[in-house]
């Protein structure tokens, strides 16, 4: 690999994994305090980043489609918690199920709604166009770069919230052991449902932040599912610093492969993830259970 | 006897998907402490998850100061006054000391002193030096304090405390018993789960004796304690021992 190919595919890296980190610190957020393996969770990346688009083409504001994919996601989470979860909530099977199959019957409303289409984003012209880096010299989109900017703001605001306010603390309480967080009086249904709100709204969120690289169209829902799912195995699941580094490793050696040797890529994702359930089973930051 | 009664429990049943654990408790509880005995799998923990609404399938009735508790959510349980001190303390151990009292929605009173974080550290002067740290590192008393600590915030009427004395130095139990008799001093009721005669008859003078999820007998301290045979037949060797 050649010194700008190598910053390059570095980069890359690094943007795919803000990407990643977005849409699984929510999916992680949701497991650790609902204990829910949520399989709806990519649905929310694509419903946001069409509702997104919607909402964009119509007012011409990029970021009030990214407001719109947060609410609509958001709402959408809330509606899956309190209509369906929250009835079978302890029992695993079920959960998995009733997820996976609103996954599938959201993946063929979402197609019947917007078509087999792919849609674009346009990006306010701030965060648009390339530019040079300096000391790497080589030019870079400034629309990756506000990705990155953005996923790291995101992990410091959601740290920062953990770890130095009152709901902060109820969270990771509830992690560790939610009926003694019900036991000194907390309504741990309305914490359930507030986790869900927003962990589907990240997604959403991330549906346009994410789309906006490339493009959004059906299908998506299930690659950042997956995504999702090997980042929070690798991280460990309900952990944040887990969620960061994982995903970190997971988009850089995904991208390295995809430059060293195209054929076997997909399969090194894998590959990460079944040593890491070998060695660690309970994830790189996770708790044994 | 005859008094109002904080606490009454009226034919309660319990059950563990199809296994029926709890097999009709009664139990009345005013402002003496009372003790409940017995040997493990005798269904002490479980009285203590129906009572808090941790255990959702629960027959019965339980009265907490003139209203049904069968069938509220545990939050709204402790909200009217019942704190639990669970078995094996079950503190967050990815929590600090003093984030657990932070945690703590306070119920407001009327009346009694209400108890804050520095109330606390006061009683438990131990747990104000290690504010700081996270609750996983504490040693077991520590770790118990911070549970009898993090139940008392919620200004409890009734503290309901499984086997506290679990896995403690001789020393700390001797501590935790002056402990529970000074929060029955204030005006705490307490509910004490034992296993062991000596900490159940050092803070209580009544003692129900629990065996195969019923109440088999109630008596004092004094009669069980001068009574082998009945300590025998209720309890088994091992407790016999522990005393």
């Amino acid at each position: 690999m050649s010194w700008p190919q190598f910053v390059t595919v570095t980069l890359n890296g690094l943007t795919l994994a803000a990407l990643y980190f977005v849409v699984a610190i929510g999916f992680t957020l949701i497991f650790g305090v609902l204990r829910v393996v949520n399989l709806a969770h990519g649905s929310f990346y694509l419903l946001g980043g069409y509702v997104g688009w919607t909402v964009a083409d119509r007012t011409g504001s990029w970021v009030l489609g990214a407001v719109a994919a947060l609410v609509a996601a958001a709402l959408g989470g809330l509606l899956l918690e309190l209509g369906l979860l929250r009835r079978i909530h302890g029992q695993d099977l079920r959960e998995a199920l009733v997820t996976i199959g609103v996954s599938i019957v959201a993946a063929d409303l979402m197609l019947a709604q917007w078509g087999g289409f792919t849609y674009d984003f346009s990006p306010p012209d701030a965060i648009t166009g390339g530019v040079r880096l300096p000391l790497l010299g080589i030019g870079y989109p400034k629309y990756r770069l506000f990705v990155l900017a953005f996923a790291l703001a995101l992990g410091l605001a959601l740290w920062l919230l953990l770890a130095r306010t009152r709901l902060g603390i109820v969270v990771r309480a509830a992690i560790d052991d939610r009926d003694m967080v019900a036991a000194v009086g907390i309504d741990v249904q309305r914490l359930f449902a507030l986790m869900f709100a927003v962990g589907a709204g990240l997604a959403g969120l991330a549906g346009v932040v994410g789309g906006s690289v490339l493009s959004i169209s059906s299908g998506e829902d299930a690659r950042y599912l997956l995504a999702s799912l090997i980042v929070v195995i690798v991280g460990g699941m309900g952990s944040l610093p887990g969620t960061a580094v994982a995903a970190l490793l997971v988009a850089l050696v995904e991208q390295y492969s995809l430059a060293l040797f195209p054929t076997y890529a997909a399969i090194v994702s894998f590959l990460l993830m079944v040593v890491v359930l070998v060695v660690r089973p309970q994830g790189l930051f996770g708790r044994p259970a | 006897m005859a008094s109002e009664a904080l606490l009454e429990v009226r034919d309660l049943h319990a059950y563990y998907g199809q296994s029926h654990i709890l097999q009709g408790i009664d139990l009345r509880l005013g402002r003496e402490p009372l003790a409940v005995l017995g040997r493990n799998g005798m269904g002490k923990t479980t009285l203590c998850l129906a009572l808090t609404g941790l255990l959702p399938s629960v027959r019965g009735s339980v009265r907490f100061a003139g209203q049904e508790l069968v069938g509220l959510a545990p939050h709204r349980i402790a909200a009217l006054g019942i704190g639990y001190v669970p078995q094996g303390r079950r503190i967050f151990p990815s929590l600090t000391v003093e984030e657990h009292l932070r945690l703590v929605p306070r119920r407001r009173v009327t009346g009694a002193e209400p108890w804050t974080p520095d109330r606390v550290y006061a009683l438990f002067p131990r747990l104000a030096e290690r504010r700081r740290q996270p609750a996983g590192t504490l040693s077991g008393g520590e770790q118990q304090m911070l549970a009898i600590a993090r139940a008392l915030l919620t200004n409890p009427r009734l503290l309901i405390m499984d086997e506290p004395s679990e896995g403690l130095a001789p020393v700390i139990v001797e501590q935790l018993v002056a402990t529970l008799r000074h929060l029955a001093e204030v005006g705490i009721a307490i509910l004490l789960v034992e296993q062991r005669l000596a900490v159940a008859t050092a803070v209580a003078q009544r003692i129900a004796v629990m065996v195969g999820g019923r109440i088999a007998l109630e008596t004092t301290a004094e009669r069980l304690l001068a009574d082998r045979e009945l300590q025998q037949r209720a309890l088994g060797v091992s407790a016999w021992r522990a005393a």
